[in-house]
């Protein structure tokens, strides 16, 4: 409310100029309609009216906007002036209060508040909005670094203090991204209190505060067993970005991990995705089975990955059904085939690959080709030697490429 | 002469209206992507091993005196899969040597296609040190810089590419910043994305890295501070919000290579090869029917010297025209054509009105005023008053983008900058007569043509001012 009323001050100051403005223009009109004498007034912009005395209205605007112009400027001037001071006299204060916080986090860890009197003071210098959100993001940062126990006692400062209060705000708030801090504060305090909250954000339109929920659902889900169980009711399409963070969040917090092979039949493709590369990432090769059915999968993204993911797993069992496929295939997934054979360097598959590198034409299958063939070990070099010997075509240049371990 | 004064007028409120619109979705821009920004975690994209990989190319020609430094800082960036791409297109000093000595290469057995036009490469330089392994040095006869771009776009292996200016410093998290939107957007593909170009004269550089900001000394050098801060940060950020942008500065872009192959790569004729690209990749998307977007970052991601005298500004001037008129001409038919979306409706004919023809107008109409002047038929109060309705609205436009870079990277720190900015403001109407001058020279030069070049500005070095 005060800060819309701040806003106010402005657009005031400015109608009064423009009021002002727009009267003494009538008497200013004049003395150019006195000296356009001759000129076609009836001109485009140049018709006279009568509004506070007679006058143009072209001119009216014209010097309405003159003075709009000035007064914003000088207005965006002060205002940023003022920003700064704002700013470096928060940043002032900020340094401040976190040192004074600190210290009375570290005396709450320690149990040295007991007495109530002190408890006050301890509310008392949480009295602004500014002044809790800084105190929040002083417990969270000492609670990231703080074994469970710790981690308990700051949880109940944080309930002690009302601070819950701020969060709860921030949650209920229209504004999306007071919803994602309330919920970063939630997930990073593991208070699993408002969780029925954050899931239904999980399907929000607005893309950040779906990832942010998501997040916070791993985070806090009381499935502790399978914290991505949100992924079986996800309708958006789930994007790379969000896929890379939930992993490295796997990563980092070093979570229990889902068998990922059980979200691989969904519809929605985005998640299949991020499954296939999570069973990559976690060399969940019982899931094998599964992977074989989707090389055939109706989406070319998918069928291109799966292929990809057969090769880093090594699935030697496929490497027939990749050659069959092969010739079915666009370009992009035939390129993948030939680098998924190479991965599984299968001695069968040998001949094939000399195939495609005698009928294709593409530089990159042959490279690829070429490469497979080489990985195959001591059966893969006597056939590289055959084909430097060949007199069918030049395979030199490609050969020479592959063998270069300062390219690959 | 009502006729012409009509018409003058209503071209200017119209390109007024437009810049105020600018305004005012350049704000709604980058208000969301601030706030968005607040909660996004770089860092877990720059390490994840599930990110794409990117080949970082960079064309150089004579480019001695910064190259070791610049390439040092490229390898350096934070990003875990990355390859970086030199091209030394044929330098007559010894750019080549330099980067071959310092960094260990040696010619290897690089078999590729040339997939774009390029001239001969004379052979591909890797580095048998795992230290320099995501190096590559390409060595080829000089052919001009879409020439050299297009070469090492035919070597890189992955499918995002950035292209660089040798001379430019690049910020440590670009990457991660700029494969954001190819990594987000989940309906439309990505094609290329772009972001603010920062001026770096007077600014202290140490290891290949800016470490202090300052505003340029000299005066065309901090009057192109406010007109940079404009462009990127009011007008790229709105035509991005409007799905419009035409532009990736060629100083730094990152493209689908699929795409840019597709669409014929970099046209080794023209002379605004960074227009021209993005151009015909839009061209190709809409024609093919596919849905596209092209991004804008308003994250300051790349350093660049600009020119601090006349003789090197009219140069950049002139070739900027020279490449805007014929980048237009090439693609008239996309000139109020539904086919091709906002950017045939919007985009190129606001490119064409108010980039290409507004300052040939605009010297019309100092040349006409002279005129009216000499004839004693200039109405001076009305003129004076149409003067000062100009004059502030551009100097308000300036306050507007100095708030606006005040309240998102604020990278000025020092009171007195953002005041000597504003003083600038005042006095940037008066520079317009000149640069509408150079664009008069530009279409001179496009219309009895001049040949096409490195378009090298005068330089000290980074970071350096005399």
């Amino acid at each position: 409310m005060k800060n819309r009323l701040k806003l106010l001050i402005p657009i005031l100051l400015l109608t009064i100029l423009f009021v002002v403005s727009f009267i003494l223009q009538s008497k200013y009109n004049h003395v150019i309609l006195d000296r356009t004498n001759g000129v076609d007034t009836e001109a485009l912009f140049l018709k006279e009216i009568v509004v506070l005395g007679s006058s143009f209205a072209f001119l009216n605007v014209l010097i309405a906007s003159i003075v709009i112009c000035f007064v914003s400027m000088f207005v965006i001037l002060v205002f940023v002036l003022l920003n700064r001071r704002k700013m470096e006299r928060r940043a002032r204060t900020k340094e401040k209060l976190n040192v004074v916080y600190q210290q009375l986090i570290l005396d709450a860890l320690e149990d040295k508040i007991v007495d109530k009197k002190e408890f006050k003071k301890f509310r008392k210098i949480c009295n602004s909005r500014f002044r809790r959100n800084i105190f929040i993001n002083q417990i969270i940062d000492v609670a990231s670094v703080m074994p469970n126990e710790m981690q308990s006692k700051l949880r109940k400062l944080y309930f002690d203090l009302g601070l819950i209060k701020e969060t709860r705000r921030k949650l209920r708030s229209r504004q999306w991204h007071h919803k994602i801090k309330a919920m970063k504060e939630l997930s990073r305090l593991e208070i699993t209190d408002y969780n029925k909250t954050i899931v239904k954000y999980v399907n929000a339109k607005n893309d950040t505060l779906r990832m942010e929920a998501q997040i916070a659902m791993v985070r806090l889900s009381d499935f502790k067993e399978n914290p991505f169980l949100f992924l079986s009711y996800l309708k958006h399409d789930f994007s790379l970005w969000e896929q890379i963070t939930l992993h490295q969040l796997m990563v980092e917090a070093n979570m229990n991990v889902p068998d990922f092979g059980q979200w691989l039949d969904s519809k929605n493709e985005s998640v299949v995705m991020f499954c296939l590369r999570m069973i990559r990432e976690y060399n969940q090769i019982n899931n094998a089975e599964k992977i074989s059915h989707i090389i055939y999968h109706g989406s070319e993204p998918v069928r291109k990955l799966a292929i990809e993911i057969a090769g880093d797993l090594k699935l030697g069992e496929l490497s027939d059904a990749l050659k069959k496929k092969y010739k079915y295939e666009v370009y992009e997934i035939e390129l993948e085939i030939v680098k998924s054979l190479g991965k599984i360097a299968e001695p069968k598959t040998v001949q094939f690959l000399q195939h495609v590198v005698d009928s294709e034409n593409d530089t990159q299958l042959q490279i690829e080709a070429v490469k497979a063939i080489k990985n195959m070990g001591e059966i893969g070099e006597t056939y590289l030697m055959k084909m430097l010997n060949s007199e069918y075509k030049d395979y030199n240049i490609i050969i020479k490429h592959v063998l270069d371990s300062r390219i690959n | 002469m009502w006729f012409f004064i009509n018409f003058v007028f209503l071209f200017t409120l119209i390109l007024f209206i437009c810049y105020f619109f600018l305004g005012y979705f350049s704000i709604k821009k980058l208000r969301l992507y601030l706030k968005k920004n607040s909660y996004t975690d770089y860092n877990s994209v720059a390490i994840s091993p599930l990110s794409p990989s990117v080949s970082i190319i960079v064309p150089a020609y004579n480019e001695s005196a910064n190259i070791i430094n610049n390439v040092k800082t490229l390898l350096n960036l934070h990003y875990r899969n990355f390859e970086v791409i030199v091209i030394n297109d044929g330098s007559k000093d010894n750019t080549f040597e330099l980067v071959r000595d310092y960094f260990k290469l040696e010619k290897s057995n690089y078999f590729f296609d040339y997939h774009l036009p390029c001239q001969k490469i004379k052979g591909v330089y890797k580095s048998s040190s795992p230290e320099y392994g995501k190096l590559t040095l390409i060595d080829k006869h000089n052919g001009g810089k879409s020439d050299s771009l297009n070469a090492g776009i035919n070597i890189s292996r992955n499918n995002l590419v950035i292209t660089i200016d040798a001379d430019s410093i690049i910020e440590p998290d670009s990457i991660t910043k700029l494969v954001k939107p190819f990594l987000e957007e989940k309906k439309k593909k990505v094609i290329a994305t772009g972001g603010v170009i920062r001026i770096l004269n007077s600014c202290i550089v140490e290891d290949g890295r800016v470490k202090k900001v300052n505003l340029p000394k000299k005066f065309l050098s901090k009057w192109q501070v406010l007109e940079y801060t404009r462009a990127f940060l009011l007008g790229r950020m709105a035509w991005s919000q409007l799905d419009g942008l035409m532009l990736i500065s060629g100083a730094m872009g990152m493209f689908d290579k699929e795409i840019l192959i597709k669409a014929g790569g970099y046209d080794t004729a023209e002379i605004g090869e960074d227009m021209e690209l993005v151009v015909r990749m839009r061209r190709y998307m809409a024609e093919q029917k596919q849905k596209y977007i092209v991004t804008y970052i308003p994250d300051p991601l790349c350093w660049t010297e600009v020119p601090s005298d006349f003789k090197s500004l009219q140069s950049q001037r002139v070739r900027w025209t020279r490449g805007l008129v014929s980048t237009l001409k090439k693609h008239s038919v996309i000139f109020l054509n539904k086919t091709y979306g906002k950017l045939g409706l919007l985009g190129y004919p606001f490119w064409m009105f108010f980039e290409w023809l507004a300052p040939l107008f605009a010297l019309l109409g100092i040349g006409f005023t002279v005129y009216l002047g000499v004839t004693h038929a200039i109405n001076w109060y009305f003129f004076f008053l149409l003067y000062a309705f100009i004059y502030s609205f551009a100097v308000f436009m300036s306050a507007w983008s100095v708030l606006f870079e005040e309240l998102t990277f604020h990278k000025y720190e020092r009171k007195r900058d953002v005041l000597k900015l504003f003083g600038i403001a005042f006095l940037e109407p008066f520079m317009y007569p000149m640069i509408a001058w150079f664009a008069a020279k530009g279409n001179y030069q496009c219309a009895f043509g001049r040949e096409r070049m490195w378009g090298h500005i005068k330089k000290h070095g980074n970071g350096h001012e005399k």
